[in-house]
């Protein structure tokens, strides 16, 4: 897994939390603390704009805020839950705006995982990896981007994009393997 | 042409920097604002449903008291034949 350096597990307390932010708005302060830098990441790797990032981490807060009343524990962390909404109010926007989707990784971040997947030059292997990533069809690439972008366990994965976690396990190992497949595919040629 | 824009940051994003978006005053402001504004809106809208209402009921009230409107005695058109001449009908 690639190490985020910041804390992407829920909070020991969270569903005391969540039942007082329930109560009262107030409340909702260590929760959004907490999960803010998590969602702004997300969603800033998704848009590649700082300002649009805050512009759409302020609606997902909003909506989390404003639908908390629903909100029911069934297993999955509370983190995953603002994920989902943060999924869908950058689906929304791209929708709104007609534009291509944007995918804006970390250098650091891609280092790590291809040095996960193939050996040789790094340099080279991101220039592909890019090429690769284009060939993915857009559930294969949020499934990455969730599973080794964001650490999010298989069955968080299968909340956020609303699948099983058997289809998202599947769907993780196949992705692998046509990534693995590409790059042997580049080496031979 | 791929339906992404895939690109490669070279720094990443510091915490610092996210930071400086965060702030749970200014949202939770906001947020009350927008509450306050969806209440009105609600009540406004809960106001003028009520009002058509019983508009509408009381001018319902008033037709079922009145009984069914009398029909006019107006005289039937009445339409006459001339037949002029030696036109043989037979």
């Amino acid at each position: 897994m690639i190490n985020q350096g910041f804390s992407t597990g829920p909070l020991p307390n969270e569903q005391q939390l969540i039942a007082a932010a329930k109560r009262d708005f107030r409340h909702f302060e260590p929760l959004y603390d907490h999960y803010y830098e998590q969602i702004f990441r997300f969603v800033y790797r998704r848009s590649d704009d700082e300002a649009l990032a805050a512009d759409l981490v302020s609606q997902v807060f909003f909506k989390a805020l404003g639908a908390l009343t629903n909100y029911q524990y069934t297993g999955v962390p509370f983190g995953a839950w603002l994920h989902r909404i943060a999924s869908n109010e950058v689906k929304k926007h791209y929708r709104n705006k007609g534009t291509k989707k944007i995918f804006s990784l970390e250098e650091r971040q891609v280092k790590e995982l291809i040095a996960v997947e193939a050996d040789g030059d790094l340099e080279d292997k991101i220039a592909q990896l890019v090429n690769f990533l284009k060939e993915l069809d857009e559930e294969e690439l949020h499934v990455v981007e969730l599973r080794f972008f964001e650490e999010k366990s298989f069955k968080e994965i299968a909340y956020i994009l609303d699948m099983k976690e058997s289809a998202v396990k599947m769907r993780t190992y196949r992705t692998l393997e046509k990534l693995r497949q590409l790059f042997k595919l580049n080496v031979n040629d | 042409m791929t339906k992404y824009d895939i690109r490669i940051r070279r720094e990443s994003f510091s915490k610092g920097r996210i930071e400086r978006h965060k702030d749970f005053k200014k949202f939770s402001g906001m947020y009350e604002q927008k509450r306050t504004k969806n209440s009105l809106s609600r009540l406004l809208l809960i106001i003028i449903t009520l009002i058509i209402l019983i508009t509408v009921m009381y001018f319902g009230y008033f037709k079922v008291k009145e009984g069914p409107e009398k029909q006019q005695d107006t005289p039937k058109p009445t339409i006459s034949l001339i037949v002029r001449g030696d036109a043989n009908l037979g």
